[in-house]
């Protein structure tokens, strides 16, 4: 098998050398230590020995050629032997082997490849209290597997580093208040959830409270049922929200804290109880409908709302909602408010009570209505003043005897 | 006095060389057969301080210990302290104080410094999280320095704190006894180290 002749490198800083003279011609045969050829360096003349036995089978680097240090300049083997092709002939590593080197251990370290560096999320930095979490790589790993979150930890190591067995006891803490065997909520809960989490947590609620004397409304109802209308009690209490919104506007308004969106047009949301959950069809420009106009609406919502064909233009859009809780015997309730709204009613149940009429006591059909109300937009006087406005309107039969 | 200057870092620091440090009398023989009948360049390391402290020997006269095998000393879980020479006596000292504040270290005594045994070093520290390296070379320079490399890139998310290292002042070990004490690391600075880490 050939074996290539290489281009020596004299010297550290050498690239390349000139070939000045060969001393050996082809097929030549070759002894170790023989001349074979002189080289031109940077610094100065040199003669090349062979270190290898054989006959010279070809010569690649004529005198006068120019070439890199470590490139093949001949080639030495058996006569009639068949020359590798150059491809083949890789250049050698400069290192000089020791017969010894492989017991003599070098050391070098494995270096870590780019894909184990980091290899678990780096928490330093990424949160809004714009200070790096202090905690260790191993916790971080821990907190990693168990898929704790490092922020909710406290740190008890030095400077409050969080450390692995802060991450370990906090999943022990986790394990004990979680309960056992949960399951998804169904998509109506999420977004209610989600919804009314946004609500609380963006809008900041405050509330108050009216009774009102619903004595005349309750006669009125009476009156109206033995004639045959299907109007009711709720349907008079929302009439008086609509016209409240519209003599107190900025209660049907909205803010984000910064804008303000004045909205006249009252897109009335009824709150529905639905078996799975909750929702809230809207009269659209409710302040439009009389209050048998609001009943029919309100009667095809609430169908559509039960056997779930509400289309999304009626579950949007309002601009204030009134949730009635009357059926079910309450007493008083403070409601949510649902998002892009400012204010929302709780209405509660029509109880008969010992109410001062003059000087006396009398028996009087009495109902709660509380206003939660969105603190930026409405503030206590406005919202004392809008209730006052429905109750007036509800306390006053006379009021609606005339519009049904 | 000069004696209790240490220079195996030195040494470690040249290709080539196998660098051997026993601690105990048993290591002491076993490692130096070993020397012996290796045909490698060797730099045996005997600590003078270490002339006078007693071992048992094993009875077979011909045991070999094998170069380039470190040797868990002491068990524990907390902490795992890397050491050689005079320092593993210290090492356990500190160990056996730590024990009693519930810390349970780990000791491991290198006896070979060049090849070193990463692998029974980072067995460890991946278990305890924690690492102290410890010699009575000055610290500056000292091959102390390259283990805790070593572990900081090697066992990056095992360690549940910074590695510690444990040397002797930077200067020329004094002559008189009182002052060499002074300089020298002891086992009082290890335990501190470890609780450093807790």
């Amino acid at each position: 098998m050939p074996r290539p002749i290489r281009m020596p490198q004299p010297g550290q800083m050498t690239e390349e050398c000139t070939v000045l003279e060969w001393f050996k011609q082809v097929g030549d045969v070759v002894s170790k230590g023989d001349v074979l050829f002189e080289i031109e360096t940077d610094k100065s003349n040199m003669e090349v020995e062979a270190f290898d036995e054989g006959t010279l089978l070809r010569i690649d680097a004529a005198v006068g050629s120019t070439v890199p240090v470590d490139t093949v300049v001949a080639w030495i083997g058996q006569p009639g032997e068949a020359i590798p092709d150059q491809a083949a002939a890789a250049p050698a590593s400069a290192a000089i082997v020791s017969p010894s080197a492989g017991t003599a251990q070098t050391a070098r370290s494995p270096s870590l490849s780019p894909s184990q560096i980091g290899a678990y999320p780096s928490h330093a930095g990424a949160y809004s209290t714009g200070r790096r979490l202090a905690i260790s790589p191993r916790a971080s790993r821990v907190a990693a597997e168990l898929g704790v979150d490092p922020p909710s930890v406290t740190g008890s190591g030095p400077g409050g580093r969080i450390v692995e067995r802060d991450i370990r006891a906090a999943t022990k803490a986790d394990a004990a208040t979680r309960t056992e065997g949960g399951e998804p909520l169904s998509r109506i809960r999420q977004v209610i959830a989600r919804r009314l989490t946004e609500s609380a947590t963006t809008i900041p609620h405050y509330t108050v409270t009216v009774a009102i004397d619903m004595t005349g409304l309750v006669d009125l109802r009476r009156d109206l049922k033995s004639q045959g209308s299907p109007i009711t009690v709720t349907d008079f209490i929302h009439a008086a929200t609509v016209q409240a919104l519209v003599e107190l506007p900025l209660v049907n308004s909205r803010t984000d804290g910064q804008t303000l969106w004045r909205r006249e047009q009252v897109h009335l949301g009824v709150a529905v109880s639905i078996p799975d959950g909750l929702l809230v069809p809207v009269i659209r420009d409710a302040q439009t409908l009389s209050v048998a106009g609001l009943h029919d609406r309100i009667a095809t919502l609430v169908e559509a709302a039960r056997s779930g064909s509400l289309g999304p233009d009626e579950l949007s859009g309002s601009t204030f909602t009134v949730s009635n809780m009357g059926m079910y015997g309450v007493e008083q309730f403070s409601a949510i408010i649902n998002p892009d709204e400012s204010g929302i009613l709780a209405v509660s149940s029509i109880r008969p009570e010992p109410a001062v009429i003059g000087d006396g006591i009398a028996i009087r059909q009495m109902m709660r209505a509380t206003l939660s109300a969105d603190h930026r937009l409405v503030d206590g006087e406005l919202g004392a003043r809008f209730l006052n406005a429905i109750r007036s309107r509800l306390e006053d039969a006379g009021t609606f005897r005339t519009q049904v | 006095g000069q004696h209790s200057q240490s220079l195996e870092s030195i040494f470690a620091h040249l290709p080539g060389l196998i660098i051997i440090y026993p601690s105990t009398a048993r290591d002491a023989k076993g490692l130096l057969k070993a020397a012996i009948r290796s045909d490698d360049p060797v730099l045996f390391c005997e600590s003078q301080a270490l002339y006078a402290v007693r071992g048992e020997v094993p009875d077979d006269g011909d045991v070999v210990v094998p170069i380039g095998k470190a040797h868990v000393v002491r068990e524990g879980a907390d902490a795992t302290i890397v050491a050689w020479g005079p320092a593993v006596l210290d090492a356990l000292s500190a160990a056996d104080e730590m024990a009693g504040d519930g810390v349970e270290c780990e000791v491991i005594d290198l006896r070979t410094l060049v090849p070193l045994d990463m692998e029974t070093v980072l067995t460890s520290v991946r278990k305890t999280g924690r690492c102290v390296v410890a010699a009575q070379a000055v610290l500056v320079g000292s091959y102390v320095n390259e283990i805790v490399a070593r572990v900081v890139n090697e066992a990056f998310d095992d360690l549940d704190a910074p590695v510690a290292r444990i040397g002797a002042a930077d200067g020329i070990s004094p002559q008189p006894e009182s002052l060499e004490k002074v300089y020298l690391p002891n086992a009082g600075d290890i335990a501190a180290a470890v609780r450093g880490l807790i």
